[in-house]
C-alpha cells in the first residue's frame, strides 16, 4: 500500500448535470456543470473517502465519467 | 406477527429478522420480463448466477418476480443481505433459515443450532453443502449482496459458491462485482451474468408499463423519447411515470424533459415530490432516514399519528414504497429514492435529522431491535445512549458468537470516544478476546487501566466494577498463564458475589487452572459450583464446560464409571443448548473421547478427540490446545501411528514451553511420552519443542526438596487451599504457587494428590 496523501485535491467528473443542492452529499465539494456534466473539485482526505464519495454517486443513480488528482498547480490557481 | 424471534434451540443464538427471509412483493405495475426469466433459468447449469448493476436496475423486483414463477418448479430461497451480514454467523443464520424455511426436508433446528454456534467455515458449511445435495434442485438468491463488506464473511461464500452441489443455483445481486472468483467461474463456464445492458428497458417493455399497467395513455413517440432520454434505465423510467400521473400535459412535460439538459434524478425527483401532497411529502421527507418503515415507527419518528394511512396510500400510489412482508406491516423506501429524500431533507430542513434519528433509536431500543437502535444511535450523534446499549447488551451478542458485531459498532463510534470511556474499552477488550486477539485485548485493557476510576461500577453487564470485569476477563483468558487465571481468578470471586450473573465464570476459571495445576480436589469443588449456578443464569458456556472438566479429573482418578457418566452428560448438555460445535466447549469432546478411551474403545474415541483439538486450536488459548493434544496423542499411538502421536506431543510441548506458567501440564506431558513408549523412537519429534523446558525432564526429579518447599509439602497433606498456605507462611500467593510447581515436578507428579503419595512413598513426609 502507498502512503495516501492528506488532502490532496480531486476532480469527479459526472455524466448529467445536477443540481447545486446535491453538493451536500459530497462534503462540500465544489460543483460546476460543464456541457452536460457535472464536475465535483475539492479536497479528499484519504481513501476512504474517495470510495464514500463514489459510493454515493453509485446509490444517485449517477453515472460516473473520472476521478482524477489534481496537479498542486491547477489547485492552487 | 411478530418481526423478530430466536432461532429454534439456544437462547442466546442471532436474532433472525424474518423481513429479511421475505423478498420484496412485486408490484402490481410490474412487467413480466420473459427473455430475462429464460436467462435466470439457464442459470441453473452454472454454480454462480450474477445480476449486477447500479441501482434502479430493478434487480431486486426482477428476482422477486422470477421467484415467484420458478417456484412452481423448484423451492427458491430468499435473503436479503444487509451490514449485520458482516458477522459470518448472522449471515449463515439467515441462510439456513432461509433455506429450511424452502426445503422442508433440511434438518431445521439442528442446522440453525450449529449455525449459531459452530465455527463457520469448518464445520457450519461443509455440513450445509453436505444436506444440500441431498435435497435436490434448488435455488438461493441473496439480494443486495454489494452490502456485505466484510472479507472474511465473503470468502466464506467463496468457499460455499466453490463447493456448491450442481443441483443448486446460487443467484448473487449486487451494485459492485463482488470479490469471489469470478474469472475462475466464467473460465469455467460456470457464471451466467445479467448485467445493466440486459436489464434496461427496451422500447416494447416501457410501453408496456406505461400505458399497458400505468395507463399513462402516453403518444408512442414519448414512450420512445423516454426510453432514450433514460436510456432504459428503469428507475427513471418509474420516476417519470410518477411525475407524468400527476401532470395535466403530459407531452409537454416529456418534452421539457427531453429539453432540459439537467440529470434525470435531478430534473424528476423535484416532479416526484412536487406531484404529491404537502403532507406526503413531508412524511416522505422525514422518514427517509429509517432503514425500515412501519406505522408506529413513523408515528414516534414523526410524533404523529397518522403514519398508517400515509403508508397504505402510498404504498398504494408510489413504487419506489417496497413492502417487506405479506402483512404490509413493514417497508423500505426503494435506495436510490430514500437518498433523493435525504439530500431534499438534508437541504430543507438539516436541523430536524439528528431529532428524526434520536426518536428512532428510542423506538428501536424500546422495541429491543438493538442493531437498529445503535445505528440511529449514532447516526444522530448520541454516543453516549450508542454506548450505553452497547454496554448492556454485548454478552448477549457474543454468547450468541456475533463478537464481530459488536466490533463493528465500536469501530463506528469517535477514536477518542471509546480510548476516554472504561466501559467501552472493556468491552472492546472482551470481543478481543473472545476473538483470539491478545494484542488487542492487552491493548484496550492498558488504555483502560490508564483512564483509573477502575472502582466505577456496577456496570449495566453485570459486573460490580470496571476492576471486577478486567479481573474476570484475565481469569477466563489466561493466555497460558495459570498463576495468572488463580490470582486473578481469585480476585474476582471476592469482587463478584455468590449472587453474580459472572460467579459461575469465575468458578469455571478457577476451576480449570486447578486442573491444569494439577490441584483435582480444589479443581472439583470449583467446577460443582459452577454446574450449580451456571443453570439459573443462562451461562451455559461454562455450565458445559465445568462437566466436561469434572469427567476428565474423575479419569485421573480412575473413577471410570463416573469419568464416562459426566462425559455423557456433558455431550447431552451441549448438544441440547446448541454448543455441540462451539470453540467455546471444545473439552467435551476431549473429555467424551478420553472415556471412551479409558473405557477401551480408541475407534470410537479419535473421532471425538479429534474434534476436541480441532476446536480447542480454534479457541486460541494455549493451555485448552495442550489438554486436548495431550487427550489425542494416546490414542493416535494406540491406533498404530506412533509418528503422528510424537508430532502432536511435540506440539504441545512446544506451546507449554511458550507459556508463562503451563501448570502440571508438562508433567503430563513428559508422561504421555514415555507412557506411548516415545521417549527414545520419537526422541527427534519431541525434542524439537520441549528442549528449553526443565519441566518435567526425568534428570530433574530426583533433585533434592528446599527446606521451604518441605514445609510446603507438609501443608499440602492438610486441607489448606494455596493462598491459605501462603497466609500461614506469611509468603504472597505466587511464591506459594512457584514453589508447589517446583515441587510436583522434582517429585514428576501432575496433582496434589500424586505428590502427597508419592512423597509418602519417599519418605519425605
Amino acid at each position: 500500500m502507498t502512503p495516501e496523501a492528506h488532502g490532496r485535491q480531486y476532480e469527479v467528473v459526472l455524466r448529467g448535470e445536477i443540481g447545486d443542492h446535491y453538493a451536500l452529499l459530497f462534503d462540500g465539494m465544489r460543483l460546476e456543470r460543464v456541457a452536460g456534466t457535472t464536475v465535483l473539485t475539492g479536497p479528499v482526505v484519504d481513501q476512504a473517502h474517495l470510495h464514500g464519495v463514489i459510493a454515493r454517486i453509485q446509490e444517485l443513480g449517477i453515472e460516473l465519467v473520472s476521478v482524477n488528482p489534481v496537479p498542486e498547480q491547477r489547485s492552487t490557481s | 406477527m411478530t418481526d423478530t424471534h430466536q432461532a429454534a434451540s439456544r437462547p442466546d443464538a442471532p436474532i433472525l429478522l424474518v423481513t429479511k427471509l421475505h423478498p420484496p412483493a412485486v408490484p402490481a405495475q410490474a412487467i413480466a420480463r420473459e427473455r430475462l426469466f429464460e436467462r435466470l433459468a439457464d442459470g441453473r447449469e452454472g454454480r454462480l448466477t450474477l445480476v449486477a448493476c447500479p441501482p434502479g436496475f430493478g434487480k431486486s423486483t426482477l428476482l422477486a418476480a422470477w421467484r415467484e414463477s420458478e417456484a412452481q418448479r423448484r423451492p427458491v430461497a430468499w435473503m436479503t443481505v444487509d451490514e449485520g451480514d458482516d458477522d459470518a454467523v448472522v449471515l449463515w443464520s439467515h441462510v439456513i433459515e432461509a433455506l429450511c424455511r424452502a426445503c422442508p426436508g433440511l434438518p431445521h433446528a439442528e442446522l440453525s443450532a450449529m449455525a449459531a454456534s459452530a465455527p463457520v467455515l469448518e464445520v457450519v458449511l461443509p455440513r450445509l453443502v453436505n444436506e444440500l445435495v441431498e435435497q435436490g434442485e434448488v435455488a438461493l438468491v441473496l439480494d443486495d449482496f454489494h452490502r456485505l463488506s466484510s472479507a472474511a464473511t465473503r470468502d466464506t461464500v467463496a468457499w460455499f459458491v466453490e463447493h456448491l452441489p450442481a443441483t443448486t443455483q446460487l443467484v448473487i445481486s449486487t451494485r459492485t462485482d463482488p470479490a469471489l472468483p469470478l474469472g475462475t467461474l466464467r473460465a469455467r463456464g460456470q457464471l451466467l451474468e445479467l448485467r445493466a445492458d440486459d436489464l434496461r428497458f427496451t422500447g416494447p417493455e416501457a410501453g408496456e408499463f406505461l400505458t399497458g399497467r400505468l395507463g399513462l395513455d402516453l403518444d408512442p413517440a414519448d414512450v420512445e423519447l423516454l426510453v432514450a432520454r433514460t436510456e432504459g434505465w428503469p428507475a427513471g423510467i418509474y420516476l417519470a411515470a410518477l411525475s407524468l400521473a400527476g401532470a395535466a400535459d403530459r407531452h409537454a412535460l416529456v418534452a421539457a424533459f427531453d429539453g432540459t439538459s439537467a440529470h434525470i434524478v435531478d430534473f424528476l425527483a423535484g416532479e416526484v415530490l412536487a406531484a404529491h401532497a404537502p403532507e406526503l411529502q413531508t412524511f416522505m421527507l422525514r422518514t427517509s432516514v429509517l432503514e425500515r418503515l412501519c406505522a408506529p415507527l413513523c408515528d414516534a419518528v414523526l410524533e404523529d399519528d397518522a403514519s398508517a394511512d400515509a403508508l397504505a396510500l402510498l404504498a398504494r400510489t408510489n413504487l419506489f414504497l417496497v413492502p417487506l412482508d405479506a402483512h404490509r406491516r413493514w417497508y423500505r423506501f426503494h435506495h436510490l429514492f430514500a437518498q433523493i429524500l435525504r439530500v431534499e431533507l438534508e437541504r430543507r430542513e438539516p436541523d430536524l435529522v439528528p431529532g428524526l434519528h434520536r426518536r428512532a433509536f428510542a423506538w428501536h431500543s424500546a422495541h429491543g431491535t438493538t442493531d437498529e437502535a445503535i445505528h440511529h444511535a449514532v447516526a444522530a450523534g448520541a454516543f453516549a445512549e450508542a454506548g450505553a446499549l452497547i454496554a448492556e447488551t454485548w454478552v448477549h451478542y457474543a454468547n450468541a458468537g456475533r463478537t464481530a458485531s459488536v466490533a463493528e459498532w465500536l469501530a463506528r463510534f469517535p477514536r477518542d470516544l471509546v480510548d476516554t470511556d472504561a466501559r467501552l474499552l472493556l468491552v472492546q477488550a472482551w470481543v478481543a478476546a473472545l476473538r483470539g486477539r491478545e494484542d488487542e485485548m492487552r491493548a484496550a485493557v492498558a488504555r483502560a487501566r490508564a483512564l483509573g476510576g477502575l472502582d466505577d461500577g456496577p456496570l449495566p453487564d453485570g459486573f460490580v466494577s470496571l476492576a471486577s470485569s478486567l479481573s474476570v476477563l484475565h481469569a477466563t483468558f489466561g493466555w497460558g498463564d495459570v498463576a495468572a487465571i488463580l490470582e486473578h481468578g481469585e480476585r474476582s470471586a471476592a469482587l463478584e458475589g455468590v449472587e453474580s450473573p459472572w460467579r459461575p465464570v469465575i468458578t469455571w476459571a478457577l476451576g480449570w487452572a486447578h486442573y491444569c495445576d494439577g490441584d483435582l480436589g480444589a479443581a472439583e469443588r470449583r467446577l460443582r459450583e459452577t454446574v450449580a449456578h451456571a443453570p439459573p443464569v443462562d451461562q451455559w458456556i461454562v455450565g458445559v464446560a465445568a462437566v466436561a472438566d469434572l469427567s476428565l479429573i474423575a479419569g485421573m482418578r480412575g473413577d471410570r464409571g463416573e469419568q464416562m457418566r459426566l462425559a455423557l452428560e456433558a455431550a447431552g448438555l451441549a448438544r441440547e443448548r446448541g454448543l455441540t460445535d462451539a470453540v467455546e466447549d471444545g473439552e467435551v469432546h476431549t473429555a467424551l473421547g478420553v472415556a471412551l478411551a479409558a473405557d477401551g474403545r480408541p475407534a470410537e474415541a479419535l473421532p471425538a478427540l479429534e474434534k476436541g483439538v480441532f476446536l480447542r486450536r480454534l479457541w486460541g488459548q494455549p493451555l485448552d490446545l495442550i489438554d486436548g493434544l495431550l487427550g489425542l496423542a494416546p490414542t493416535v499411538a494406540a491406533m498404530g501411528d506412533g509418528a503422528r502421536a510424537a508430532a502432536l506431543l511435540a506440539e504441545a510441548e512446544a506451546l507449554a514451553a511458550a507459556c508463562r506458567d503451563p501448570g502440571v501440564l508438562p508433567v503430563r506431558l513428559a508422561e504421555a511420552v514415555r507412557a506411548a513408549g516415545l521417549d527414545r523412537t520419537g526422541g527427534a519429534a519431541t525434542g524439537a519443542g520441549g528442549g528449553s523446558r526443565a519441566a518435567g525432564r526425568p534428570g530433574n526429579r530426583d533433585a533434592e526438596l528446599s527446606e521451604r518447599e518441605l514445609t510446603i509439602l507438609r501443608l499440602l497433606t492438610g486441607v489448606l487451599s494455596e493462598r491459605e498456605i501462603g497466609q500461614e507462611l506469611y509468603l504472597s500467593f505466587n511464591t506459594v504457587h512457584t514453589h508447589v510447581k517446583a515441587i510436583y515436578r522434582k517429585l514428576g507428579v501432575a496433582s496434589r494428590a500424586d505428590a502427597v503419595a508419592r512423597a509418602r512413598v519417599r519418605r519425605l513426609l
